[in-house]
């Protein structure tokens, strides 16, 4: 085993042969992105046009910045099926506080409460009750769902001061996703609870017995996951002006999707959250190809899951040949990659 | 092969005698089915158990399925969008051609939506298996696919009209007092039971849930197993569209959306493990009827469902929670 201060500043902590030639871990997805994005600005002038470039980032926005939550609780070994839920519950909240004449700033923090507290209700269940995630949050997507549908008696929110839906609309989403995805890359790359998390999701039991406070990991990601489905769900009531307790029904699909495709290992322990951003964009772009080409939005799934599958297969391929590599060649424990 | 290394579907030999895995949801349905009884007077009547029964049916054939791919530690989040899919192709082959349908005959197209579903079985099962990819992974692209796939067939729309002989069938041919649909659900949780139980492949199933590796090693073609179940989960999808199909005489692309969260709160409502190597078809049976009977009686008193999903999500916590009390899980077993 690695002592702790010689972790590579690497994604994974598997130590692999140097001597094959290693891809920079997102740069297949780039390339893709770019060729998609090249190709529809090419052949779809619609494109291109302002009002578009919005919804792509909008859609783009609300799927990346929950996608980087989720991304984080798959990597430390967990799931989190209830952000759809934070979501509504943040939606309704911000909501209910607009409605009530709140200042914009304060109702939007209550969203961002909304979500972090949904995150970490799931934190808490998970560790202290040591339910599995899976259940616990599979509980919370019908608790947290139908508790706020219950709450707002099924009522729709609407329309919000122009101020507050500065966020939805024009720069702004872009300008968010981006500050966020910066946050995890640092959070998860630089610093010391990104190693563990990795770590955590490698190997529990190895991480624990190594001094890494596993509980308190886990609920900070949950945490994290719930603040994202928070500030996802701002950014989308500010774009359509409108909040339910329906909003977000069926996402955290589409945003685990966008994990997965952007190479996040479902078991956890290895992945970045760069990579599950630019999934979640892909997966945006795609939709947005269909509506430009006017097909049925509802034909979207196929693209997905076409994705989905020949990602995972490839994510396979990967490792297959990292672990033969690690067979073959000798690899000294502990042995650090440049 | 007699020696399967099986984890014993009760409880592990070295513990006391405990109570059934069952007897936690078993409680808490007799409390909430006696509570409705007693403060509904139209809810133990005939026509209402029947009613909760034709409801209960499909759901029931579906967490069949879902009991056993999570007794082999997989999951199968498909069989919702499944569903769908199925019934858009039984509509679609029964549909005249005129209409812009297939124009089979009814009980041939119900064959085809259900070998449709056993093929998308069998892809999951595949790419599972052979493959190894992770089942969450391979039944998430499964799942979007198959619900965006019905907005191929009649632009999206529905096929409404459809011949009545198979709602009439299920629905009409009573058995004992019961109609068809409801023999059907208690068949398959039986058939569920029996090869669990009985069969070689259901001990192989378990032991693949107990231990993955021991089990190979034992000698067992795990790939072939697993695979099998998959397509088992498929077909019964593909038979419970059959059932919501004869339900209205329509196929609608919406059908069985979140199906599979509901089979998967029945099934770990009913005390099977998440992780694999515990099944039992007694509790799934006891989990869909908990989530039926919540959803009926909440309904007769705000005419809405959404109460009772709230309260299927706490009684899944709580049922979690007891499961975890039952087993005396120690804090390091995590």
């Amino acid at each position: 085993m690695r002592a702790r201060g010689e972790v590579s500043r690497t994604d994974t902590i598997n130590p692999t042969n140097p001597t094959v030639w290693k891809m920079p871990r997102d740069l297949p997805l780039m390339v893709l992105l770019a060729v998609v994005c090249g190709l529809m600005a090419w052949k779809l002038p619609s494109f291109r046009t302002p009002g578009n470039l919005a919804a792509v980032a909008e859609g783009a926005a609300l799927l990346g910045i929950m996608a980087c939550g989720e991304g984080l609780v798959i990597l430390c070994g967990g799931l989190d099926l209830s952000v759809g839920s934070a979501l509504a519950l943040a939606t309704c909240g911000t909501a209910a506080a607009l409605t009530a004449g709140w200042a914009w700033p304060l109702a939007a923090l209550v969203g961002l409460l909304c979500g972090g507290l949904a995150g970490a209700i799931n934190g808490a269940l998970i560790t202290y009750r040591r339910l599995p995630p899976i259940l616990t949050t599979l509980a919370t997507l019908l608790l947290f769902r139908y508790g706020v549908s219950l709450l707002t008696n099924a009522r729709s929110y609407g329309p919000f001061p122009d101020a507050f839906n500065q966020i939805g609309n024009g720069w702004t989403p872009a300008v968010l996703l981006v500050v966020v995805v910066l946050f995890f890359i640092l959070l998860t790359r630089q610093m010391r609870f990104g190693r563990w998390v990795l770590a955590l999701g490698g190997n529990e039991q190895a991480a624990r017995l190594s001094g890494v406070p596993t509980d308190r990991v886990k609920r900070l990601a949950y945490l994290l996951s719930g603040l994202c489905a928070g500030l996802a769900g701002l950014i989308t009531m500010a774009f359509n002006n409108n909040a339910q307790s329906r909003d977000g029904k069926g996402l955290e699909l589409n945003v685990i999707a966008a994990c997965v495709v952007g190479g996040i290992r479902i078991t956890g322990g290895d992945g970045s959250l760069l990579g599950a951003a630019l999934g979640a964009l892909l997966i945006t772009l795609l939709g947005n190809a269909l509506i430009l080409t006017s097909r049925p939005e509802d034909q979207h799934g196929l693209f997905t899951g076409l994705v989905i599958v020949v990602v995972a297969l490839i994510e396979q391929w990967r490792l297959r040949r990292q672990e033969r590599a690690a067979r073959e060649g000798a690899v000294r424990p502990g042995e650090v990659r440049p | 092969m007699n020696t399967v290394p099986t984890t014993h579907v009760t409880a592990s030999p070295t513990a006391r005698r405990t109570l059934p895995v069952e007897s936690g949801v078993g409680v808490v349905f007799v409390l909430i089915f006696a509570f409705f009884s007693w403060r509904l007077p139209h809810f133990f009547s005939v026509d209402n158990l029947q009613l909760l029964a034709e409801q209960a049916a499909p759901l029931a054939i579906v967490a069949m399925g879902m009991t056993l791919v999570i007794a082999t530690g997989g999951i199968d989040i498909s069989v919702g969008s499944l569903l769908g899919m199925c019934s858009m192709v039984l509509g679609w082959l029964a549909t005249p051609k005129d209409v812009g349908g297939v124009g089979w005959n009814i009980w041939m197209a119900c064959v085809g939506a259900v070998a449709v579903g056993a093929l998308c079985g069998l892809f999951n099962g595949l790419l599972i298996t052979r493959a190894k990819l992770p089942p969450i992974i391979v039944t998430l692209a499964t799942m979007a696919a198959a619900r965006a796939s019905t907005s191929l067939f009649n632009d999206g729309g529905s096929f409404s009209g459809l011949p009545r002989t198979l709602h009439v069938t299920f629905y009409w041919t009573k058995i004992a007092g019961m109609p068809l649909l409801f023999w059907m659900g208690l068949l398959a949780l039986t058939l569920g039971g029996v090869i669990l139980r009985r069969t070689t492949f259901g001990r192989q199933l378990l032991a693949l849930g107990g231990n993955r590796e021991a089990t190979r090693l034992a000698g067992i073609k795990t790939a072939t197993t697993e695979t099998l179940v998959y397509v088992l989960s498929g077909t019964l999808a593909g038979v419970a569209a059959v059932l919501s199909v004869a339900h209205q005489s329509t196929a609608a692309p919406g059908a069985g959306e979140y199906m599979e969260l509901e089979a998967i709160t029945a099934v770990i409502l009913g005390g099977t493990v998440i992780t694999g190597g515990q099944a039992t078809l007694t509790g799934t049976g006891l989990g869909v009827l908990t989530i039926f009977t919540l959803v009926s009686g909440v309904r007769s008193y705000g005419q809405e469902d959404r109460p009772a999903w709230f309260l299927v999500g706490l009684a899944l916590l709580l049922a979690v929670e007891v499961q975890k009390w039952r087993r005396g899980m120690k804090r390091q077993d995590s």
